[in-house]
């Protein structure tokens, strides 16, 4: 790689991502006054921020927005304790982590998403179908994760645990259940983005409420600009998450280098 | 290491469990301990599939759901890689574009089905559109960060061996690159799977998305299981795919863990 080139000055880095940004919304703005198709098509952004400061003023969003939190954290506390629990019970019983493990190894790359339908015909089309779909989502990588961090535990740590005469309610309370706390952890940022993206989808696939079904509802209203303030609060929701999360994990995960 | 016999006895525990919750379920439903509408019943969902195969639906929709996840693919691991060399060469590029990589990576893209589908109409090409912008990050962000971690000393050496650019990316950064995309290889077949099923579901005329789609309409559980089979099939396919890529790609290393 070239060392030659002089890296920007910060000043510069901020200009450049603004009049990038600034010259985005500008040919979007130029586009929609211009051509009437690309109103139909990609909205106005002018009409999609007097949205979102409708739903904001009114207060109509904040509901949707509890709704989809909701239905995420749900389902991540369920999966994630199902996942850690799984873990530990493969651990002491190897006879069941031998036949299972492959099998939901191959399960784990059918799409977690399409089963959606099927649990809106078993779950309706509230809170519990879309809490069960995220459970799922969690649970795969929460038991993956935790997985390889319990064989990852030495095991002589173990041995000496057990040298100072440890019994194996110790070694889960001590050794194991931080071990997999720390994959726990680790993990947050996917298995916290995929819960909220699972119940925004599943939302958006059927629902009555909910950040998802809010774009489903102006898809079938055919507003353009309501999909977009649509997409927008799903940026509101998720960018600064997922920067509250990359910041725990560097945290977290900076002693395993 | 297991020996062959052990590996052979744990497959067949493998299958005899398998076969034990169909069976399980087969007869469950049968004497009424659980409904047939919410859950069908494995004979009846083997009868749908051939009903299928006879009319020649699973042929075609199944060689358009892969198609569609294929081109996806290789179109997003091409722009992946570009710009991944694009960042790892430019330093001031990804000194501007980082931070607004990282915000678009955080984006649900399935949200951005609806859009799509309006953008390029009810065909093939929305659901490769989707395919390939779950790809791109993921390789974009894997050949990115592989190439800057590759070694300066090895670089170092090698110009001073007399190697030229041209041979620094022939024999050091496109082995890393694609070291990488291996690597990421089991996350974004995935992505790629949902891609276009979750495409064909939301907007679509065929494929394994729209089978599973229909079904539900209908509400007739047997013709969605009946297409979530037929993704375990294809998922199968791609473990198994997948599990020699692996083994053949990273010999040389150290086994590590899945993730």
């Amino acid at each position: 790689m070239s060392a030659a080139v002089q890296p920007l000055s910060k000043s510069a880095v901020h200009a450049w991502r603004l009049g990038l940004v600034g010259g985005f919304f500008g040919l979007w703005m130029l586009a929609s006054a211009l051509y009437p198709t690309a109103r139909y098509v990609v909205g106005d952004p002018v009409l999609v921020v007097v949205q979102l400061y409708d739903w904001f003023l009114e207060g109509s969003i904040f509901g949707h927005l509890a709704l989809t939190a909701i239905e995420a954290m749900l389902g991540f506390a369920v999966g994630a304790l199902g996942g850690v629990a799984v873990g530990l019970l493969f651990l002491f019983v190897p006879a069941l982590r031998h036949l299972f493990d492959p099998i939901l190894a191959i399960l784990a790359v059918v799409p977690r998403i399409v089963l959606a339908p099927m649990f809106m015909i078993w779950f309706g089309l509230g809170i519990v179908s879309k809490a069960a779909l995220v459970t799922l989502i969690v649970f795969f990588i929460v038991y993956f994760n935790v997985e390889a961090g319990l064989r990852a535990v030495q095991g002589h740590l173990i041995d000496r645990a057990r040298l100072y005469g440890a019994n194996g309610f110790q070694l889960v309370r001590e050794i194991y259940l931080p071990a997999s706390l720390v994959w726990l952890v680790s993990s947050l940022k996917v298995s916290i983005g995929f819960a909220f993206l699972g119940a925004i989808v599943a939302e958006y696939l059927g629902a009555t409420a909910g950040i998802g079904s809010l774009i489903a509802f102006a898809q079938s209203q055919n507003d353009p600009n309501a999909v977009m303030a649509g997409l927008g609060v799903v940026f509101l929701v998720v960018v600064p998450l997922d920067w509250i999360l990359t910041r725990i994990e560097r945290k977290t995960v900076a002693w395993r280098g | 290491m297991e020996s062959i016999k052990e590996r052979l006895g744990w497959m067949a525990g493998r299958i005899a469990t398998v076969a034990a919750l169909l069976l399980l379920w087969e007869y469950a439903v049968a004497w009424g301990w659980a409904d047939r509408f919410f859950f069908s019943q494995p004979s009846e969902i083997w009868r749908i599939l051939l009903e299928w195969s006879q009319s020649d639906l699973i042929l075609r929709n199944l060689t358009l759901t892969v198609a569609e996840a294929a081109i996806g693919y290789v179109l997003g691991v091409t722009i992946g890689t570009v710009l991944g060399f694009g960042f790892a060469f430019m330093p001031r590029v990804a000194q501007v574009l980082d931070p607004i990589m990282v915000i678009l990576n955080a984006f649900p893209r399935l949200t951005l089905a609806p859009l799509f589908i309006v953008w390029f109409g009810f065909g093939m090409t929305p659901k490769i559109v989707l395919v390939a912008a779950f790809i791109v990050f993921i390789c974009f962000f894997n050949t990115y960060r592989g190439l800057k971690e590759v070694d300066a000393e090895l670089i170092d050496r090698a110009r001073l061996w007399g190697a030229s650019d041209w041979d620094l990316m022939r024999l050091v950064y496109l082995p890393a690159a694609v070291s990488w995309i291996i690597t990421g290889l089991r996350a974004s077949v995935g992505f790629a799977l949902i891609g276009a099923v979750v495409g064909e579901y939301i907007g679509g005329d065929s494929g394994i998305g729209f089978l599973i789609m229909q079904g539900q309409h209908r509400l007739r559980m047997r013709e969605v299981l009946a297409g979530l089979a037929l993704l375990l099939v294809i998922a199968f396919f791609i473990d198994v795919a997948l599990r020699w890529i692996e083994a053949r790609s990273t010999r040389w290393r150290p086994p590590v863990s899945r993730r």
